[in-house]
Protein backbone atom coordinates (compact mmCIF):
# COMPACT_ATOMS: atom_id res chain seq x y z
CA UNK A 1 0.00 0.00 0.00
CA UNK A 2 1.71 3.46 -0.82
CA UNK A 3 0.63 6.71 1.20
CA UNK A 4 -1.11 9.39 -0.46
CA UNK A 5 1.31 12.05 -2.44
CA UNK A 6 0.48 15.40 -1.70
CA UNK A 7 1.64 16.65 -5.03
CA UNK A 8 -0.95 14.71 -6.96
CA UNK A 9 -3.58 15.64 -4.31
CA UNK A 10 -2.50 19.29 -4.74
CA UNK A 11 -2.81 19.44 -8.65
CA UNK A 12 -6.11 17.20 -8.29
CA UNK A 13 -7.45 19.92 -6.28
CA UNK A 14 -6.28 22.69 -8.42
CA UNK A 15 -7.71 21.51 -11.67
CA UNK A 16 -11.24 20.66 -9.80
CA UNK A 17 -10.92 24.56 -8.85
CA UNK A 18 -10.33 25.30 -12.11
CA UNK A 19 -13.03 22.64 -13.75
CA UNK A 20 -15.69 24.15 -10.81
CA UNK A 21 -14.73 27.89 -12.04
CA UNK A 22 -15.68 26.81 -15.49
CA UNK A 23 -18.65 25.19 -14.78
CA UNK A 24 -20.17 27.92 -12.99
CA UNK A 25 -19.11 29.98 -15.86
CA UNK A 26 -20.66 28.43 -18.49
CA UNK A 27 -24.14 28.13 -15.98
CA UNK A 28 -24.21 32.27 -15.61
CA UNK A 29 -23.91 32.50 -18.85
CA UNK A 30 -26.50 30.01 -19.98
CA UNK A 31 -29.04 31.85 -17.10
CA UNK A 32 -28.20 35.38 -18.50
CA UNK A 33 -29.35 34.32 -21.89
CA UNK A 34 -31.96 32.84 -20.70
CA UNK A 35 -33.37 35.69 -18.04
CA UNK A 36 -32.01 38.46 -20.54
CA UNK A 37 -35.02 40.58 -21.89
CA UNK A 38 -35.11 41.05 -25.59
CA UNK A 39 -33.38 44.11 -26.47
CA UNK A 40 -36.34 44.92 -28.76
CA UNK A 41 -35.69 47.29 -31.99
CA UNK A 42 -32.68 48.94 -32.51
CA UNK A 43 -34.55 52.40 -33.09
CA UNK A 44 -34.39 55.87 -30.79
CA UNK A 45 -37.36 56.22 -28.74
CA UNK A 46 -37.91 59.91 -27.80
CA UNK A 47 -35.79 61.60 -30.93
CA UNK A 48 -37.52 63.42 -33.60
CA UNK A 49 -35.55 62.20 -36.72
CA UNK A 50 -34.53 65.96 -37.80
CA UNK A 51 -35.47 69.43 -36.38
CA UNK A 52 -35.23 72.31 -38.43
CA UNK A 53 -33.06 75.09 -36.84
CA UNK A 54 -32.89 78.90 -37.97
CA UNK A 55 -32.83 82.16 -37.46
CA UNK A 56 -35.75 83.86 -36.71
CA UNK A 57 -37.90 84.40 -40.08
CA UNK A 58 -39.16 87.65 -38.77
CA UNK A 59 -37.91 90.66 -36.80
CA UNK A 60 -39.58 90.94 -33.24
CA UNK A 61 -42.40 93.02 -33.33
CA UNK A 62 -41.43 96.59 -32.35
CA UNK A 63 -38.03 96.24 -33.61
CA UNK A 64 -36.26 96.75 -36.90
CA UNK A 65 -32.52 95.88 -35.98
CA UNK A 66 -32.30 92.20 -37.12
CA UNK A 67 -28.62 92.06 -36.80
CA UNK A 68 -29.30 90.51 -33.63
CA UNK A 69 -31.17 87.87 -34.86
CA UNK A 70 -28.65 84.79 -34.80
CA UNK A 71 -28.38 81.38 -36.17
CA UNK A 72 -27.28 79.80 -32.63
CA UNK A 73 -26.46 81.11 -29.68
CA UNK A 74 -22.94 80.84 -27.86
CA UNK A 75 -22.14 78.43 -25.56
CA UNK A 76 -23.25 79.05 -21.97
CA UNK A 77 -20.62 79.73 -19.83
CA UNK A 78 -21.72 79.84 -16.28
CA UNK A 79 -18.25 81.52 -15.04
CA UNK A 80 -19.36 84.81 -17.16
CA UNK A 81 -20.89 87.69 -15.32
CA UNK A 82 -22.12 88.98 -18.32
CA UNK A 83 -23.89 86.63 -20.62
CA UNK A 84 -22.77 87.01 -24.67
CA UNK A 85 -26.14 85.70 -25.21
CA UNK A 86 -28.25 88.61 -23.91
CA UNK A 87 -30.13 90.58 -26.21
CA UNK A 88 -29.53 88.44 -29.09
CA UNK A 89 -32.61 86.62 -30.66
CA UNK A 90 -33.38 83.05 -29.79
CA UNK A 91 -33.17 80.63 -33.02
CA UNK A 92 -36.31 79.47 -34.44
CA UNK A 93 -36.48 75.54 -34.19
CA UNK A 94 -39.35 72.95 -35.25
CA UNK A 95 -39.56 69.13 -34.47
CA UNK A 96 -42.13 67.05 -32.77
CA UNK A 97 -43.55 66.17 -29.50
CA UNK A 98 -43.54 62.64 -27.98
CA UNK A 99 -46.49 62.17 -30.17
CA UNK A 100 -45.44 63.36 -33.73
CA UNK A 101 -47.19 66.47 -33.58
CA UNK A 102 -44.79 69.41 -35.33
CA UNK A 103 -43.72 71.73 -32.27
CA UNK A 104 -42.12 75.07 -32.69
CA UNK A 105 -39.86 77.15 -30.10
CA UNK A 106 -39.39 80.50 -31.70
CA UNK A 107 -39.22 83.87 -30.83
CA UNK A 108 -41.57 85.14 -33.42
CA UNK A 109 -44.57 84.21 -31.51
CA UNK A 110 -45.20 87.38 -29.34
CA UNK A 111 -44.78 85.45 -26.15
CA UNK A 112 -41.97 84.89 -23.16
CA UNK A 113 -40.77 82.18 -22.30
CA UNK A 114 -38.80 79.71 -19.99
CA UNK A 115 -37.27 76.74 -22.04
CA UNK A 116 -36.40 74.12 -19.92
CA UNK A 117 -33.60 71.81 -21.62
CA UNK A 118 -33.29 68.07 -19.59
CA UNK A 119 -31.73 65.12 -20.71
CA UNK A 120 -33.54 61.60 -19.00
CA UNK A 121 -30.20 60.09 -17.77
CA UNK A 122 -29.28 63.39 -16.23
CA UNK A 123 -29.25 62.67 -12.13
CA UNK A 124 -29.79 66.66 -11.82
CA UNK A 125 -32.48 66.74 -14.44
CA UNK A 126 -34.03 64.06 -12.18
CA UNK A 127 -34.56 66.02 -9.10
CA UNK A 128 -35.61 68.86 -10.63
CA UNK A 129 -38.44 68.15 -13.01
CA UNK A 130 -40.41 67.09 -10.04
CA UNK A 131 -39.35 69.70 -8.26
CA UNK A 132 -40.94 72.42 -10.82
CA UNK A 133 -43.78 69.73 -11.17
CA UNK A 134 -44.57 70.10 -7.64
CA UNK A 135 -44.05 73.88 -7.38
CA UNK A 136 -46.11 74.74 -10.81
CA UNK A 137 -49.18 72.81 -9.39
CA UNK A 138 -49.02 75.28 -6.65
CA UNK A 139 -47.60 77.91 -8.52
CA UNK A 140 -48.86 78.10 -11.68
CA UNK A 141 -46.46 79.78 -14.67
CA UNK A 142 -48.13 83.57 -15.42
CA UNK A 143 -50.36 83.70 -18.51
CA UNK A 144 -47.91 86.07 -20.08
CA UNK A 145 -45.37 83.31 -20.04
CA UNK A 146 -44.60 79.82 -21.75
CA UNK A 147 -42.75 77.08 -20.33
CA UNK A 148 -41.27 74.98 -22.64
CA UNK A 149 -39.01 71.99 -22.89
CA UNK A 150 -36.68 70.43 -25.13
CA UNK A 151 -35.88 66.40 -24.46
CA UNK A 152 -32.02 65.86 -25.96
CA UNK A 153 -29.15 63.76 -25.83
CA UNK A 154 -30.89 60.56 -25.93
CA UNK A 155 -28.80 57.82 -25.07
CA UNK A 156 -30.53 54.34 -25.38
CA UNK A 157 -29.98 52.25 -22.15
CA UNK A 158 -28.95 54.61 -19.72
CA UNK A 159 -31.00 55.70 -17.18
CA UNK A 160 -35.09 56.57 -17.15
CA UNK A 161 -34.83 55.17 -21.11
CA UNK A 162 -37.14 56.65 -23.16
CA UNK A 163 -37.40 59.90 -22.23
CA UNK A 164 -40.88 60.19 -22.66
CA UNK A 165 -41.35 57.90 -20.04
CA UNK A 166 -39.78 59.12 -17.23
CA UNK A 167 -41.49 62.24 -17.89
CA UNK A 168 -45.05 61.50 -18.35
CA UNK A 169 -44.57 59.57 -15.14
CA UNK A 170 -43.19 62.82 -13.82
CA UNK A 171 -46.63 64.32 -14.93
CA UNK A 172 -44.73 67.11 -16.53
CA UNK A 173 -47.09 69.21 -17.91
CA UNK A 174 -45.27 71.33 -20.32
CA UNK A 175 -44.76 70.80 -24.01
CA UNK A 176 -41.85 68.96 -25.07
CA UNK A 177 -40.12 69.20 -28.21
CA UNK A 178 -37.90 66.25 -29.39
CA UNK A 179 -34.51 66.79 -29.93
CA UNK A 180 -32.83 64.69 -32.94
CA UNK A 181 -29.75 62.54 -32.29
CA UNK A 182 -27.28 65.44 -32.84
CA UNK A 183 -28.85 67.41 -30.32
CA UNK A 184 -29.31 70.25 -32.88
CA UNK A 185 -31.60 72.23 -30.53
CA UNK A 186 -29.54 72.04 -27.51
CA UNK A 187 -26.43 72.80 -29.39
CA UNK A 188 -28.34 75.99 -31.29
CA UNK A 189 -29.28 77.45 -27.72
CA UNK A 190 -25.53 76.87 -26.50
CA UNK A 191 -26.28 74.22 -23.68
CA UNK A 192 -22.79 73.03 -21.81
CA UNK A 193 -24.61 71.10 -19.10
CA UNK A 194 -28.33 69.70 -17.59
CA UNK A 195 -30.95 71.08 -16.69
CA UNK A 196 -30.78 74.66 -18.34
CA UNK A 197 -32.75 77.00 -18.88
CA UNK A 198 -32.98 79.33 -21.44
CA UNK A 199 -35.05 82.83 -20.77
CA UNK A 200 -36.44 84.85 -23.61
CA UNK A 201 -39.09 87.78 -23.77
CA UNK A 202 -41.87 88.54 -25.43
CA UNK A 203 -39.76 90.23 -28.50
CA UNK A 204 -37.56 86.35 -28.25
CA UNK A 205 -34.88 88.19 -26.87
CA UNK A 206 -32.55 86.06 -24.66
CA UNK A 207 -32.94 87.97 -20.97
CA UNK A 208 -30.66 85.36 -19.37
CA UNK A 209 -29.60 81.81 -19.15
CA UNK A 210 -29.08 79.42 -15.91
CA UNK A 211 -27.81 75.47 -15.72
CA UNK A 212 -27.61 73.29 -13.22
CA UNK A 213 -30.15 72.54 -10.22
CA UNK A 214 -32.55 75.67 -9.57
CA UNK A 215 -34.44 76.16 -6.50
CA UNK A 216 -37.81 76.75 -6.71
CA UNK A 217 -36.85 80.48 -5.73
CA UNK A 218 -34.38 80.64 -8.53
CA UNK A 219 -36.72 79.42 -10.99
CA UNK A 220 -39.39 81.71 -9.95
CA UNK A 221 -36.61 84.69 -10.77
CA UNK A 222 -36.09 83.59 -14.59
CA UNK A 223 -40.43 83.52 -14.89
CA UNK A 224 -40.28 87.41 -13.48
CA UNK A 225 -36.97 87.80 -16.04
CA UNK A 226 -38.49 86.47 -18.74
CA UNK A 227 -41.89 88.99 -17.60
CA UNK A 228 -39.41 91.85 -18.35
CA UNK B 1 -23.94 38.84 -28.93
CA UNK B 2 -27.44 41.43 -27.72
CA UNK B 3 -26.19 43.82 -25.24
CA UNK B 4 -28.72 42.98 -22.40
CA UNK B 5 -27.23 39.48 -22.24
CA UNK B 6 -24.17 40.78 -21.71
CA UNK B 7 -24.23 43.10 -18.91
CA UNK B 8 -26.51 40.46 -17.25
CA UNK B 9 -23.59 38.00 -17.61
CA UNK B 10 -21.28 40.27 -16.41
CA UNK B 11 -23.65 41.71 -13.46
CA UNK B 12 -23.85 37.44 -12.21
CA UNK B 13 -20.62 37.61 -12.24
CA UNK B 14 -19.70 40.31 -10.10
CA UNK B 15 -22.63 39.36 -7.81
CA UNK B 16 -20.71 35.80 -7.47
CA UNK B 17 -17.19 37.53 -6.69
CA UNK B 18 -19.48 39.43 -4.38
CA UNK B 19 -20.26 36.53 -2.05
CA UNK B 20 -17.25 35.01 -3.01
CA UNK B 21 -15.48 38.47 -1.07
CA UNK B 22 -18.30 37.98 1.92
CA UNK B 23 -17.46 34.39 2.81
CA UNK B 24 -14.43 35.12 2.54
CA UNK B 25 -14.34 38.03 5.21
CA UNK B 26 -17.04 36.30 7.01
CA UNK B 27 -14.50 32.96 7.05
CA UNK B 28 -11.94 35.13 8.35
CA UNK B 29 -13.36 37.04 11.07
CA UNK B 30 -14.92 34.05 12.13
CA UNK B 31 -11.78 32.62 12.51
CA UNK B 32 -10.72 34.54 15.01
CA UNK B 33 -13.50 33.89 17.31
CA UNK B 34 -13.89 30.18 16.46
CA UNK B 35 -11.09 27.04 16.08
CA UNK B 36 -13.74 25.14 14.15
CA UNK B 37 -14.07 28.03 11.29
CA UNK B 38 -10.67 28.10 11.57
CA UNK B 39 -9.60 24.74 10.77
CA UNK B 40 -12.34 25.37 7.62
CA UNK B 41 -10.35 28.57 6.87
CA UNK B 42 -7.11 26.65 6.65
CA UNK B 43 -8.66 24.05 4.41
CA UNK B 44 -10.08 26.38 1.86
CA UNK B 45 -6.53 28.09 1.88
CA UNK B 46 -4.70 25.24 1.45
CA UNK B 47 -7.05 24.31 -1.41
CA UNK B 48 -7.41 27.95 -3.24
CA UNK B 49 -4.48 29.37 -1.75
CA UNK B 50 -2.04 27.69 -4.92
CA UNK B 51 -4.62 28.73 -7.63
CA UNK B 52 -5.48 31.62 -5.77
CA UNK B 53 -2.60 34.02 -7.90
CA UNK B 54 -3.71 32.43 -11.21
CA UNK B 55 -7.47 32.91 -10.70
CA UNK B 56 -6.85 36.89 -9.58
CA UNK B 57 -5.36 36.90 -13.31
CA UNK B 58 -8.30 35.61 -14.70
CA UNK B 59 -10.46 37.85 -12.36
CA UNK B 60 -8.43 40.86 -14.16
CA UNK B 61 -8.62 39.29 -17.54
CA UNK B 62 -12.34 39.05 -17.45
CA UNK B 63 -12.72 42.59 -15.81
CA UNK B 64 -10.41 44.33 -18.72
CA UNK B 65 -12.43 41.93 -21.40
CA UNK B 66 -15.36 43.74 -20.10
CA UNK B 67 -14.53 47.47 -19.86
CA UNK B 68 -13.81 46.68 -23.30
CA UNK B 69 -17.16 44.80 -24.71
CA UNK B 70 -18.93 48.27 -22.69
CA UNK B 71 -17.09 50.55 -24.70
CA UNK B 72 -15.92 48.98 -27.67
CA UNK B 73 -18.98 46.73 -28.69
CA UNK B 74 -21.88 48.61 -26.47
CA UNK B 75 -20.81 51.77 -27.02
CA UNK B 76 -21.14 53.18 -23.53
CA UNK B 77 -18.17 55.49 -23.45
CA UNK B 78 -16.09 55.43 -20.49
CA UNK B 79 -15.99 58.46 -18.52
CA UNK B 80 -13.04 60.36 -16.63
CA UNK B 81 -13.69 57.91 -13.05
CA UNK B 82 -14.19 54.74 -15.26
CA UNK B 83 -10.37 55.81 -17.04
CA UNK B 84 -9.09 55.54 -13.66
CA UNK B 85 -10.36 52.57 -12.78
CA UNK B 86 -9.34 50.94 -16.10
CA UNK B 87 -5.30 52.64 -15.52
CA UNK B 88 -5.78 50.39 -12.25
CA UNK B 89 -7.37 47.16 -13.84
CA UNK B 90 -5.52 46.61 -17.11
CA UNK B 91 -1.63 46.31 -15.76
CA UNK B 92 -3.18 43.67 -13.22
CA UNK B 93 -3.57 41.16 -16.26
CA UNK B 94 -0.30 41.57 -16.69
CA UNK B 95 1.28 41.75 -13.22
CA UNK B 96 -0.66 39.10 -12.17
CA UNK B 97 -0.38 36.53 -15.39
CA UNK B 98 3.24 37.28 -15.37
CA UNK B 99 3.15 35.98 -11.49
CA UNK B 100 1.47 33.58 -11.55
CA UNK B 101 3.18 31.50 -14.47
CA UNK B 102 6.21 32.31 -12.50
CA UNK B 103 4.92 31.62 -9.24
CA UNK B 104 5.97 34.71 -8.05
CA UNK B 105 3.93 35.36 -4.79
CA UNK B 106 6.25 38.55 -4.58
CA UNK B 107 3.53 40.38 -7.18
CA UNK B 108 0.61 40.31 -4.61
CA UNK B 109 1.93 43.70 -3.14
CA UNK B 110 2.39 45.49 -6.59
CA UNK B 111 -0.98 43.79 -6.91
CA UNK B 112 -2.50 44.65 -4.32
CA UNK B 113 -1.81 48.25 -3.89
CA UNK B 114 -3.53 48.60 -7.77
CA UNK B 115 -6.55 46.64 -7.25
CA UNK B 116 -7.15 49.16 -3.77
CA UNK B 117 -6.61 52.18 -5.93
CA UNK B 118 -8.92 51.13 -8.29
CA UNK B 119 -11.31 49.57 -5.40
CA UNK B 120 -11.22 53.19 -4.20
CA UNK B 121 -11.82 55.07 -7.52
CA UNK B 122 -14.88 52.52 -7.78
CA UNK B 123 -16.36 53.47 -3.95
CA UNK B 124 -15.99 57.36 -5.24
CA UNK B 125 -17.80 56.26 -8.65
CA UNK B 126 -20.52 54.40 -6.91
CA UNK B 127 -20.75 57.81 -4.37
CA UNK B 128 -21.09 60.08 -7.94
CA UNK B 129 -23.89 58.39 -8.99
CA UNK B 130 -25.47 57.97 -6.33
CA UNK B 131 -25.16 61.48 -5.10
CA UNK B 132 -24.44 63.55 -8.11
CA UNK B 133 -24.15 66.38 -6.03
CA UNK B 134 -20.68 65.48 -4.89
CA UNK B 135 -19.37 66.17 -8.53
CA UNK B 136 -21.12 69.11 -9.21
CA UNK B 137 -24.23 70.53 -9.67
CA UNK B 138 -25.37 70.26 -13.13
CA UNK B 139 -24.60 67.52 -15.64
CA UNK B 140 -21.70 67.74 -18.49
CA UNK B 141 -23.81 66.59 -21.43
CA UNK B 142 -21.10 64.49 -23.27
CA UNK B 143 -20.01 61.99 -20.74
CA UNK B 144 -20.81 62.55 -17.38
CA UNK B 145 -19.38 60.19 -14.60
CA UNK B 146 -23.09 60.36 -13.28
CA UNK B 147 -24.66 58.34 -15.44
CA UNK B 148 -26.04 55.10 -15.15
CA UNK B 149 -25.12 53.17 -18.21
CA UNK B 150 -26.03 49.97 -16.66
CA UNK B 151 -28.43 49.21 -13.82
CA UNK B 152 -28.82 45.08 -13.03
CA UNK B 153 -30.31 43.77 -9.88
CA UNK B 154 -31.59 47.34 -8.93
CA UNK B 155 -28.30 48.51 -7.48
CA UNK B 156 -25.30 46.77 -9.94
CA UNK B 157 -23.83 49.47 -12.02
CA UNK B 158 -20.55 49.46 -13.95
CA UNK B 159 -18.72 51.31 -11.30
CA UNK B 160 -20.03 48.36 -9.06
CA UNK B 161 -19.18 45.55 -11.37
CA UNK B 162 -15.32 47.65 -11.26
CA UNK B 163 -15.56 47.19 -7.37
CA UNK B 164 -16.43 43.46 -7.17
CA UNK B 165 -13.70 42.70 -9.42
CA UNK B 166 -11.11 44.28 -7.41
CA UNK B 167 -12.23 43.36 -4.43
CA UNK B 168 -12.16 39.98 -5.79
CA UNK B 169 -8.67 40.45 -6.42
CA UNK B 170 -7.78 41.37 -2.64
CA UNK B 171 -8.96 38.36 -1.95
CA UNK B 172 -7.61 36.27 -3.95
CA UNK B 173 -4.14 38.35 -3.44
CA UNK B 174 -4.62 37.60 0.19
CA UNK B 175 -5.63 33.92 0.12
CA UNK B 176 -2.75 33.69 -2.46
CA UNK B 177 -0.27 31.01 -1.07
CA UNK B 178 2.72 29.13 -2.37
CA UNK B 179 1.54 25.35 -3.34
CA UNK B 180 2.75 21.69 -0.78
CA UNK B 181 5.63 21.27 -3.25
CA UNK B 182 7.16 24.89 -3.51
CA UNK B 183 6.74 24.77 0.39
CA UNK B 184 9.29 22.77 2.54
CA UNK B 185 7.32 24.01 5.71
Amino acid sequence: MTSPNPGAASSRNGALIWIGVGAVIVVLGVAAIFFARGSGSDEVEGQTGSVEVGGSTTAPEGTSDTATVADVLPTYDATLTDDPAVGMTIPSVTGKDFEGNDITISGDDGKAKVILFVAHWCPHCQKEVPLLKEHLDDVPMPDDVELMTVSTSVKPGADNYPPQEWLEGEGWQAPVLADDENSSVAQAFGLSAFPYFVVVDADGKVVQRASGELTTDQFDALVEAAQG
Amino acid sequence: MDTDVVTLFFAMLATLAQLVVVAAVVLWLGSKASPAVDRAKRSVLAVVGPQALAMAAVVALVCTLGSLYLSEVAHFPPCELCWYQRIAMYPLVVVLGVAALRRDLGARITGSILAGIGACISIWHLLVERYPDLGSGSCDPTNPCSIKWVEEFGYLTIPGMALSGFALILVLLAAARPSSQEDPS
